[in-house]
């Protein structure tokens, strides 16, 4: 809200050329990806309604699946942490890790464990945490938080991933992508060998099972899952589907708008821990289901949709706003179109309140959305509800106020066109406005404002609407002036 | 929480009242998608060509001595130092113990699972196939561990031509049945694009997995 905000961290952001590219590079290419699998696949739109309905009655009917869910991973052999808050999920976690005397803990990549700070919280107690999913080790190593949901270090260039890995202990590192994720599989390796815990998300929760599904391209999930003694879960409430027939559906629509894969290298589904004579798998299993706002948005007609979501990313990469600024201009968890919905949405007040405005509204995220949140349509919601709640600046206020004293009346808005036209002889420059002056300002910091028309279509309308009548088009070039048509639109 | 007043709390905001009767609703994948059937000719062709688009590599064996001269040649090539294979019967079909006299075996249930860390290349069967995807499932229980494939550098999976299903849903739990504790659909080796979009392959899971279709009834 205050400068701190987006408008700062854009600023930065978009004076990093080599961040901008690699953003546009990496986004450029999950869309076309996704656009030529959906379309080999076929009947997308069928998939997305399906998709979208399966979603809506889960939520719907969230409590009775979510019972469903917990009596089947307790009848299998796991245990259910309810946490309404990141602090009671983070307590959670630190306790099972107390009880079980953990000193190093292994995790895979997981938005809520980030959501809960999950990392600082067992540093805290003394356990070290190691993040396995390559891209996030590579910023784990940078001291950095993810900039993308599915790929999270596309802002580090590989001399920049050889210097992090030598400091790591690589000796003789080339920046060759083999030997640099040679290095990460050796050293992870044994990690995964020796670590006392192994912490994963979730993409789905079987209700009518109780099991939870991971999808990963990198296998570390399942080592981190299978490994070490206790797998501890961290999954957001509305993680749900109700059955595995339901799981057909989302093992197409998620991975084919991720990433553009015809499907995930590696969907692994458990269903409680190890069973008795099996010599793998962890042997604890641990169900950490959080709230932390969700709640909230049920009953919410505005905002339930946004449960529907199931992290794919695909909005990031179709989201003009997102391809010029990146995902840590955002400053919390989800970034893109799907984050300036759902951080102000968990996180109510001030902090939050400018991220809805990081958006041109274009509608690309619910187009692309495969579940078809209408993430657009929110996001002027959002808007709505902080000035209602007094979150607004004041110079919006003031503008609005201004804008609807104006366009209420024509008499009004003819008078102040008269007198735009009279003063912007002052600033206007070969049919242009640069001066970066009173409420132009936003507009022309970065771009030309166009001069007002000579004549505004309102004014030339009584003579066009008269040429209409005669059944004549107005001519291509006028005898009084300029043509209507040309009036009525700047061509600077 | 308490796990009753976090269930509470979401009923009330949905307006449900407890035990509310749940609505019908269009469950699965759309029927023009569980419609569909393959000939089982086409599901073994369809799976070969999605299991290499995966990055996978699978051949079609007429007969056993086709498949063990094909799991010979690629032991000979690779001259695994040590070679996990599922432990029991469940690979006895495949008559492959013979092959494997001259290699480093681990079997498991018999060989302590931690050593499979140690094995660089693993030998499975699996619990299905699916042709749309090119996929392999495992399932996991006391002979079929997961590290087995989960752990080498190689992965070569066993499998009957019958065990190719058309879509992944024929290869789901139905309603009702027992679900193992671990289920582990494979499309291909490992992969990531996190250094500058750079696929490379193997960095956590094998970095090669290949197939062996059976295309007749094993004796």
């Amino acid at each position: 809200m205050s400068q701190t905000g987006i408008r700062e961290r854009a600023k930065s952001a978009l004076q990093d050329p080599l961040l901008q590219q690699a953003v546009q590079f990496t986004t450029d290419r999950l869309r076309t990806r996704k656009a030529n699998v959906t379309e080999t696949f076929g009947r997308w739109q069928e998939w997305r309604d399906r998709g979208r309905d399966i979603r809506a009655h889960t939520i719907a009917h969230l409590d009775f699946y979510l019972q469903q869910f917990a009596d089947n991973v307790r009848s299998a052999g796991g245990h259910v942490h309810f946490a309404a808050d990141a602090e009671e999920a983070a307590q959670a976690i630190v306790d099972i890790a107390k009880k079980r005397r953990a000193k190093l803990v292994v995790k895979s990549k997981s938005m809520v464990s980030e959501e809960i700070h999950l990392n600082r919280h067992l540093e805290d107690e003394g356990i070290q945490v190691v993040e396995t999913d390559l891209g996030e080790y590579i910023i784990q190593l940078a001291g950095e938080t993810p900039s993308h949901i599915i790929i999270p270090s596309i802002h580090k260039t590989r001399e920049q991933i050889r210097e992090l890995f030598t400091k790591a202990g690589g000796e003789n590192l080339t920046t060759d992508t083999k030997a640099l994720t040679g290095f990460a599989r050796r050293t992870l390796r044994t990690l995964f060998q020796s670590a006392d815990i192994g912490v994963t998300g979730c993409n789905f929760g079987i209700a009518e099972s109780g099991t939870v599904v991971l999808f990963t391209n990198e296998g570390n999930a399942d080592m981190v899952a299978n490994l070490p003694r206790t797998h501890v879960v961290i999954m957001g409430m509305e993680r749900i589907l109700p059955s595995f027939a339901d799981l057909e559906v989302f093992s197409h629509l998620l991975p084919k708008s991720a990433t553009g894969q015809n499907v995930i290298t590696y969907m692994s589904c458990f269903t409680g821990p190890r069973r008795d004579g099996e010599a793998d798998g962890a042997r604890e299993l641990h169900v950490v289901i959080l709230d932390n706002g969700r709640s909230r948005q049920l009953g919410d007609a505005d905002f339930q949709d946004i449960l529907h979501c199931i992290r794919c990313g695909a909005c990031l990469n179709v989201c003009p706003v997102y391809r010029q600024i990146g995902g840590h201009a955002y400053g919390s968890v989800y970034p893109g179109p799907v984050g300036a919905v759902l951080t102000p949405l968990l996180n109510p007040g001030p902090e939050y309140a400018d991220l809805p405005y990081a958006s041109s509204l274009c509608g690309a995220c619910f187009e692309a959305c495969p579940v078809q949140i209408p993430l657009h349509d929110m996001l002027v919601k959002l808007r709505r509800r902080h000035v209602a709640q007094g979150l607004a600046k004041r110079g919006e206020r003031a503008a609005s106020r201004g804008f609807r004293l104006v366009f209420a009346r024509a008499g009004r808005y003819r008078a102040i066109i008269r007198s735009g036209r009279l003063g912007q002889v002052l600033v206007a420059r070969h049919g242009g406005i640069d001066a970066r002056i009173g409420p132009l300002r936003g507009w022309t910091q970065t771009r030309r404002a166009p001069v007002l028309a000579k004549r505004s279509f309102r004014e030339g309308w009584p003579g066009l609407r008269q040429e209409l009548r005669q059944g004549n088009r107005p001519p291509a070039t006028g005898t009084e002036g300029a043509p209507a048509h040309e009036t009525a639109v700047n061509k600077e | 929480m308490e796990e009753q007043a976090f269930l509470a709390r979401i009923r009330e905001r949905l307006g449900r009242q407890d035990g509310a009767p749940v609505a019908p609703y269009r469950r699965g994948a759309p029927e023009f998608w569980t419609g569909r059937s393959l000939s089982s000719a086409d599901r073994v062709s369809t799976f070969v060509e999605r299991f290499a688009q995966q990055g996978g590599q699978a051949w079609v064996c007429p007969d056993l001595t086709d498949l063990h001269n094909r799991l010979e040649g690629f032991l000979r090539d690779l001259a695994p130092p040590a070679i996990g294979v599922w432990g029991g019967d469940t690979l006895k079909e495949f008559q492959i113990d013979g092959l494997l006299a001259r290699f480093t075996v681990l079997r498991w249930g018999e060989a302590p699972a931690k050593s499979f860390a140690d094995t660089h290349v693993g030998i499975t069967g699996c619990a299905a196939a699916i042709a749309d995807t090119g996929t392999l499932m495992m399932a996991a229980d006391a002979w079929r561990g997961r590290s087995v494939h989960l752990l080498p550098t190689v992965h070569i999976a066993l499998l009957h031509a019958r065990q190719i299903k058309t879509r992944l849903g024929e290869a789901l739990p139905k309603p009702g049945e027992r679900v193992p504790s671990s289920l582990h659909f494979v499309s291909g080796p490992s992969r990531s694009s996190d250094i500058e979009n750079d696929l490379s392959i193997g960095v956590h899971g094998p970095a090669a997995v290949y197939a062996l279709v059976l295309a007749v009834e094993g004796t």
